[in-house]
C-alpha cells in the first residue's frame, strides 16, 4: 500500500513505520487487562491446554477486527464514536454508547479488582491500595500530561514480557503444548462455553475499536501510510495473543497438572509461588498490577471521550470543570463508581471481573454489525470498502460470536440442555 | 416553526393530494444573494425504498401540519445547481464551526422558520433540547423540568455564524470570508477542537500569511500533524511565512522524510535562517532566538542610524523593533540603544554616545531557565544571543519567553488521548 510516487528508500520506509508505530501496540497492551489475566489463567489452570487451538482464531478475528477499525479511521479520518453518530443518528448513537459506557465501567471494575488483588499479594490491603490508585490514576490524568503518562506506561508494557517469562519458568512440556494449540475440541457445558466466550470476549472487547480508531485519527495517520500502520495493528494483536498464550500455559503446567482450582489471577500468582519458583509468581503478580493501573487509567478517559465526541459536548476547550463539564463528570464518575465497586462488600471480586469479560463477548457483535455496516458505506470509504473475502471473514466472526452468544445464555438458564 | 428531525419521514402528497413519497431531506441554496437566512430550494423524497427523487420548492407549502402538500405541478424534477447543501446528508448530526463562540459543534436539529411567506433555515440546534427532541424525550423532560422550575437546556446558534468544515463530498464553498475575518488566536482556538485532517482542510482555505499566523498559535506538534496533511508544496509556503523560531519548532516536530520536502521547497534566504537556528538544541538561547533583528555599526551618526533602520528590509519583518543593536565591522555586539532613545537623540550625534555599551546578552548555549532569568530581571523586550566571540547570533523576545512559562498554568488544554 504505498503512494504512487517513487518507491521510497528503505531507511525512509523504516522511519516511517517508526513514526506511525504506536495505537496497534498500546491497544493490544491495554487489551491484556487485570479481568483479561484472569480469564486466561483461569482457562489454563481449569481446562489446561485444551482451550489454546481457539487461540490462534482469535488472533485471526482479532487482526481482521483492528485491521477495519484502522481502515476506518485512516480512510475518514473521524473516530468511531463520529461516524456513529454521523451516519445512524442520535437514536441508535444513545443505544450503542450506552452498551460501551456500560461495558466500560464494568472492565474499570475489573481493572480495580486486579489492583486490589494483586497489592494484596504484596501484603497491602484493597482499602489502601484502590483509593490510592484511583486518586492517582485522576490526578495523573487531570494535573499531569497524557504525553507524560503515556511514557511511563509505554515502558512499563515492557513488563507484559514478564508473562512470557513466567510461561517459560513453569517448564511445560512443549510437545503436547504443541499438539493441543492445533487440536480443536469443544464441549456444552455452562463453564466451557462460558470461558469461551469470556476468552473472545475478553480479548476482542468492543472498546478497543473506540480507542484504536481515535488514536489513528488523532496521530493523523495518512492515506498512504495505512501500509505501515497496518503493520502496527497485526504485530500488536498477535502480541496480545501471544501474551495471553503463555498466560494459560504458565497456569496449565503448574495448576491444572496439580489439579489446584483457582478463581483470580491473585489465586493463580500465589499458586505459582510453590509450582513454578518465586520468580515466577512475583512475575505474574507484577503483570497483573501494571495491566490494571494501565488500563484503569485509559478506560475512564476513551470513554469521556467516546461520549462527548457522539454528542459534541466540549472535550478539547481546556480543563475547566465549566467549560467541559461532561467530559469530567463522565471521567471522574468511572473512575470514582469502578473503585468505589470493589471496596463494596458485596460480589465476590472474580464474579465482577469474569462477568465484565463475559458481557464484553455478548456486546461484540453489536459493534461489529455496526462497523461492518460502516465499512462497506461507498459514501464514506470509496474504493477502501471490505473485499469479498474480507467480508466473508468478518461475518463468519461475528455469526461465531452470536451462535457463541445463544450457547452461553441457553447453557446458563437451561443448564439440562447440555447434559451438565 | 419546524424542526428538521420532525419533518423527516413525512408524508408528501402533490397538490391533487396523490402520494409523492416520504420526505427524505430538505435542500437549501445558501449562496442566494446575500441572504443571510437561506431559503428551500427543495424536497428529497423517497418512495418505496428507492433513491431519493428531487422535487421543486414552491414557496408556499406548509410545514405545520402532518403532511406536506406540494404547491408547484407535479412532473418537473429539480435540476441541482450542484450548489445546495442537504440538510440531512451534510449538516444534520455533523460538526459544524460556531464563528461566534470559535468552537466545533455538533448538529442535532435544524430550526425553520417562516419569514414573510416562505420557510428559511434560522436556527441551528446545538443543546440538550435538541437531543432530547431527537430521541423522543422532549415532552417528558420538560414536565420534569417544569417541576423543578428548571429549564431544559438548550442552544442554538444562527445559521448566520455556522460555517461548514470543508470535506471532499461537501461541494459547498461557503463563505469562507467569515473564517478569514476572524483572529489567528480564534481560529486556532477552533482549529484545536478538530482533528489533523480537518484542520488542515481548513489551513488550505487561508491565505498563507494568515495560515501562518494561525499556526504559530497552535503547540507545535499538532502544528506538524496538520501540516503533514497538506502538500509538500503549501506546507512549505506556509512555513516561511511563520518567524523563523517558530519554523524550526515546527519543522522538527515533523517526520524527517517530510521534513526535508518542505525544506527543500523553501525560498533559498527563508530556509538558511532556518538551518541556522536548527543547529542550535531546543531548550537553549539559540533554540530560542529569531534572527529578524536590526543592527547598525556604532560609529554612525543618529541620523545615519535611523535611515539605515528605515532601508533595512529586515526591520520590517521584525518581530520586535523596540532595540537597535549596535556592532563593529566584525559583528561583535558592542551596544545597544532602543528605538525611543534613537529617535528622541539629536540627529547630528554618534550612536556610539548614545548607546548601552553594556549590553546585557546571553550565550548561545545557555538554558532557557537563563534566558528567561535576563529578561525577567532586566525588563527586557529581547535579549541578544551572542556565540562565544561575542558576534551577535540572533534575539530572544519576550513574547516568545513568555510562551515558556505560559504553558503550565495557561495554555492548558485537555489532554490529547494519544
Amino acid at each position: 500500500m504505498t503512494s504512487g510516487r517513487r518507491p521510497r528508500p528503505l531507511r525512509t520506509r523504516l522511519l516511517l513505520l517508526l513514526a506511525v508505530v504506536g495505537p496497534g501496540i498500546i491497544t493490544a497492551n491495554v487489551d491484556n487487562d487485570a479481568g483479561g489475566i484472569t480469564t486466561y489463567s483461569v482457562a489454563g489452570a481449569h481446562f489446561g491446554y485444551s482451550l489454546l487451538w481457539m487461540l490462534g482464531l482469535v488472533a485471526l478475528a482479532l487482526v481482521i477486527i483492528q485491521e477495519m477499525s484502522a481502515r476506518l479511521g485512516v480512510i475518514t479520518g473521524k473516530g468511531l464514536a463520529d461516524l456513529i453518530r454521523e451516519s445512524m443518528g442520535v437514536r441508535a448513537t444513545a443505544v450503542i454508547i450506552g452498551i460501551v459506557v456500560f461495558a466500560n465501567l464494568a472492565n474499570t471494575v475489573s481493572e480495580f479488582a486486579g489492583v486490589s488483588a494483586s497489592m494484596e499479594i504484596f501484603g497491602v490491603s484493597k482499602y489502601v491500595s484502590v483509593p490510592f490508585v484511583a486518586v492517582l490514576v485522576w490526578l495523573l490524568i487531570v494535573k499531569g500530561s497524557y504525553k507524560f503518562v503515556e511514557r511511563i506506561f509505554l515502558v512499563a508494557s515492557a513488563i507484559y514480557l514478564s508473562y512470557v517469562l513466567s510461561g517459560i519458568l513453569a517448564n511445560p512440556p512443549w510437545g503436547k503444548v504443541l499438539q493441543a494449540a492445533i487440536t480443536p475440541s469443544f464441549h456444552f457445558d455452562v463453564a466451557y462455553v462460558t470461558i469461551f466466550v469470556t476468552v473472545i470476549g475478553t480479548t476482542i472487547a468492543p472498546w478497543m475499536q473506540f480507542y484504536q480508531q481515535a488514536s489513528i485519527v488523532d496521530k493523523g495517520i495518512k492515506v498512504e501510510d495505512f501500509g505501515y500502520e497496518r503493520v502496527d495493528v497485526i504485530v500488536g494483536s498477535l502480541f496480545a495473543v501471544l501474551v495471553a498464550a503463555f498466560i494459560t500455559i504458565a497456569c496449565a503446567a503448574t495448576l491444572f497438572a496439580n489439579g489446584v482450582r483457582i478463581e483470580t489471577a491473585k489465586d493463580a500468582a500465589l499458586a505459582l509461588g510453590p509450582l513454578a519458583g518465586q520468580h515466577a509468581a512475583t512475575l505474574f503478580a507484577l503483570g497483573l498490577l501494571n495491566a490494571s493501573v494501565f488500563s484503569a487509567a485509559i478506560l475512564p478517559l476513551s470513554t469521556a471521550y467516546v461520549v462527548c465526541e457522539a454528542f459534541g459536548w466540549e472535550s478539547g476547550v481546556s480543563r475547566d470543570w465549566m467549560d467541559a463539564p461532561v467530559f469530567f463528570f463522565v471521567y471522574t464518575a468511572l473512575i470514582v463508581l469502578g473503585a468505589g465497586i470493589i471496596l463494596l462488600p458485596i460480589k465476590s471480586l472474580v464474579e465482577t471481573m469474569l462477568a465484565s469479560q463475559t458481557l464484553n463477548g455478548v456486546l461484540l457483535p453489536v459493534i461489529l454489525i455496526t462497523m461492518l455496516k460502516l465499512i462497506n458505506d461507498k459514501r464514506l470509504m470509496g474504493k477502501y470498502v471490505n473485499g469479498r473475502i474480507m467480508n466473508l471473514l468478518s461475518w463468519a466472526t461475528v455469526v461465531i460470536l452470536i451462535v457463541l452468544t445463544v450457547i452461553l445464555v441457553m447453557t446458563s438458564f437451561f443448564p439440562g440442555l447440555a447434559g451438565g | 416553526m419546524a424542526y428538521l428531525s420532525e419533518l423527516l419521514g413525512r408524508e408528501v402528497r402533490d397538490a391533487k393530494g396523490a402520494l409523492v413519497g416520504n420526505l427524505a431531506d430538505v435542500l437549501i441554496s445558501p449562496e442566494g444573494n446575500g441572504d443571510p437566512y437561506p431559503r428551500i430550494v427543495a424536497l428529497a423524497i423517497k418512495r418505496n425504498g428507492g433513491e431519493p427523487k428531487l422535487l421543486p420548492w414552491g414557496g408556499t407549502e406548509d410545514l405545520a401540519g402532518n403532511k406536506i402538500i406540494l404547491q408547484l405541478p407535479a412532473g418537473a424534477p429539480y435540476q441541482p445547481t450542484g450548489n445546495e447543501v442537504f440538510l440531512n446528508r451534510d449538516v444534520l448530526d455533523k460538526q459544524v464551526i460556531d464563528t461566534n463562540g470559535f468552537r466545533v459543534v455538533r448538529v442535532n436539529d435544524l430550526e425553520l422558520a417562516k419569514i414573510g411567506d416562505d420557510y428559511r433555515l434560522v436556527n441551528v440546534d446545538i443543546g440538550g433540547r435538541g437531543l432530547l427532541r431527537r430521541l423522543g424525550w422532549e415532552d417528558a423532560c420538560e414536565h420534569v423540568a417544569e417541576a423543578f422550575h428548571r429549564e431544559l437546556p438548550s442552544r442554538s446558534i444562527a445559521f448566520t455564524d455556522l460555517e461548514f468544515i470543508p470535506r471532499g463530498d461537501l461541494k459547498v464553498r461557503v463563505a469562507r470570508a467569515k473564517l478569514n475575518e476572524l483572529h489567528p488566536a480564534d481560529i486556532a482556538a477552533i482549529l484545536e477542537d478538530l482533528r489533523p485532517r480537518d484542520a488542515g482542510q481548513l489551513i488550505r482555505g487561508l491565505s498563507d500569511e494568515k495560515a501562518a499566523d494561525v499556526m504559530e498559535e497552535l503547540e507545535p506538534e499538532f502544528q506538524a500533524d496538520v501540516l503533514e496533511t497538506l502538500s509538500d508544496e503549501r506546507a512549505a509556503d506556509i512555513v516561511e511565512e511563520m518567524e523563523p523560531d517558530e519554523a524550526v519548532d515546527v519543522l522538527q516536530e515533523m517526520e524527517e522524510d517530510k521534513r526535508a520536502q518542505v525544506f527543500n521547497l523553501m525560498e533559498p534566504d527563508e530556509s538558511a535562517e532556518v538551518a541556522e537556528l536548527i543547529k542550535h538544541p531546543e531548550d537553549t538561547a539559540g533554540g530560542l532566538m529569531t534572527p529578524k533583528y536590526v543592527t547598525v555599526s556604532s560609529g554612525i551618526a543618529v541620523a545615519e542610524a535611523l535611515r539605515r533602520v528605515r532601508a533595512e528590509a529586515v526591520a520590517k519583518e521584525a518581530e520586535t523593533l523596540y532595540y537597535v543593536y549596535a556592532v563593529d565591522a566584525e559583528e561583535h555586539l558592542v551596544g545597544v540603544v532602543s528605538l525611543s532613545d534613537l529617535v528622541l537623540a539629536d540627529p547630528a550625534s554618534s550612536v556610539d554616545a548614545i548607546m548601552h555599551h553594556k549590553a546585557i546578552r546571553v550565550q548561545v548555549d545557555a538554558s532557557r531557565e537563563d534566558v528567561l532569568e535576563a529578561i525577567a530581571k532586566y525588563n527586557l523586550l529581547a535579549v541578544p544571543v551572542v556565540d562565544a566571540e561575542n558576534h551577535l547570533q540572533g534575539i530572544v523576545t519576550a513574547d516568545d519567553a513568555l510562551d515558556l512559562i505560559l504553558p503550565d498554568e495557561w495554555k492548558i488544554k485537555l489532554p490529547r488521548l494519544f
